[in-house]
């Protein structure tokens, strides 16, 4: 056998052992082994798209979430809207400090702050005949 | 005062008697009445405190029958009001239960009589105003602390303002500061052993204010006690009627 014909047959070998490996590569590729969490989670390639087992976090779920609670005292600028999306947009929709008095509901009549508890006894109107 | 008075428990109300001398109803010229005391009790784990004095005051707002001993039958019934209109109050001196002995205001000096409890309703009243002729000032305590103490004018030797222990029959507002009796009197069970009668009264001793400030500090009156007529309007505004009033 000449050298053309050796390298022609390794070629040609190469080639099988290619076709046969290469999907496990591409499955390898694709799942990534840093991205698995759950030691018990076996993907295959059917489970791996999107990944099962990543417990990365959507990102504006988080941002939601990492918003300040809103003042009880003060209406939600952002009630109603963003809800058709499902996700609020975190630059759109900032709650607002309560700085406006306008923008705060009437609590209504202050409670007396401290009734007295114990009134007296009022005078009553009277020309008085003590000994003086 | 009144936050201290505000958060305190009262668990209770235990009359004390402090002395016992009725047969009825009695008098006495020169008397110490003894008042019917209540102790207020705090928590349990607070550390304990002084005990703040308070008085039983019988209040009515309905003729009041009078026994001259538990159980016997009435001797005289007190109108609703007094002749000024003031709310019928009884300091109460003893506390049987059912029966109370009550300080009348009323000659002698010192008269007291029962009333059955149900026909009253008790209050409680933490002021108290002492009176010292011989230094001729007047001191208003609060559940014990002094609130005020004052320079008074009081009664002469010819019409001395009677010793003993007493309590605040009136309020009244004379709608004249610049009368005699200044804006606010306080009318008390007292009356003077000398007048039986005066200015078409009978002789009844009253704390108030004057149109005389030079007077105050002085032994001039008929009787009463005359105090600056702003401090008749600081009287006017803490005391309440039954409060008691001890001269001495």
């Amino acid at each position: 056998m000449n050298l053309t014909t050796r390298f022609s047959r390794l070629l040609a070998g190469a080639l099988v052992a290619g076709a046969v490996l290469a999907p496990a590569s591409i499955a390898d590729a694709q799942v990534g082994p840093d991205d698995i969490t759950d030691d018990t989670c076996e993907p295959t390639l059917e489970d791996c798209s999107p990944d099962p087992c990543s417990e990365v976090v959507e990102m504006p779920l988080q941002a939601v979430a990492d918003q300040p609670q809103p003042d009880p005292d003060c209406p939600d600028p952002c009630a109603g809207e963003g809800q058709d999306e499902g996700v609020l947009e975190p630059e759109e929709c900032q709650p607002e400090p309560c700085t406006n008095e306008a923008d705060c509901p009437d609590p209504g009549p202050d409670p007396d702050p401290d009734p007295d508890p114990d009134p007296h006894d009022p005078p009553v109107v009277g020309e008085p005949n003590f000994t003086g | 005062m009144r936050a201290g008075h505000r958060v305190r428990l009262v668990a209770a109300i235990a009359a004390v008697s402090v002395t016992a001398a009725c047969g009825g109803m009695t008098g006495a010229d020169d008397h110490v009445l003894p008042r019917s005391t209540t102790t207020t009790a705090t928590a349990a784990a607070e550390p304990a405190a002084p005990e703040a004095p308070t008085t039983l005051v019988a209040r009515a707002d309905h003729p009041v029958d009078i026994h001259p001993v538990p159980g016997a039958a009435a001797a005289q019934t007190l109108p609703a009001t007094t002749e000024f209109g003031s709310p019928r109050a009884l300091l109460v001196v003893q506390d049987l239960g059912e029966w109370l002995e009550v300080a009348l205001p009323e000659r002698p000096n010192g008269s007291t009589g029962w009333v059955r409890r149900t026909d009253v309703e008790l209050r409680e009243v933490d002021e108290a105003i002492d009176i010292d002729l011989a230094a001729r000032t007047l001191t208003l305590r609060e559940a014990g602390e002094i609130v005020l103490t004052t320079p008074v004018a009081v009664g002469t030797t010819e019409a001395p303002t009677p010793t003993g222990a007493f309590y605040v029959v009136d309020k009244l507002t004379t709608g004249d500061p610049a009368g005699p009796y200044g804006l606010f009197a306080l009318g008390l069970s007292a009356h003077s052993n000398v007048l039986t009668d005066f200015a078409g009264g009978d002789g009844q001793v009253g704390i108030h204010g004057t149109n005389d400030p030079t007077s105050i500090g002085q032994a001039v009156s008929h009787g009463c006690i005359r105090v600056p007529n702003e401090v008749s309007q600081t009287l006017n505004d803490l005391v309440d009627l039954g409060t008691p009033v001890t001269i001495t």
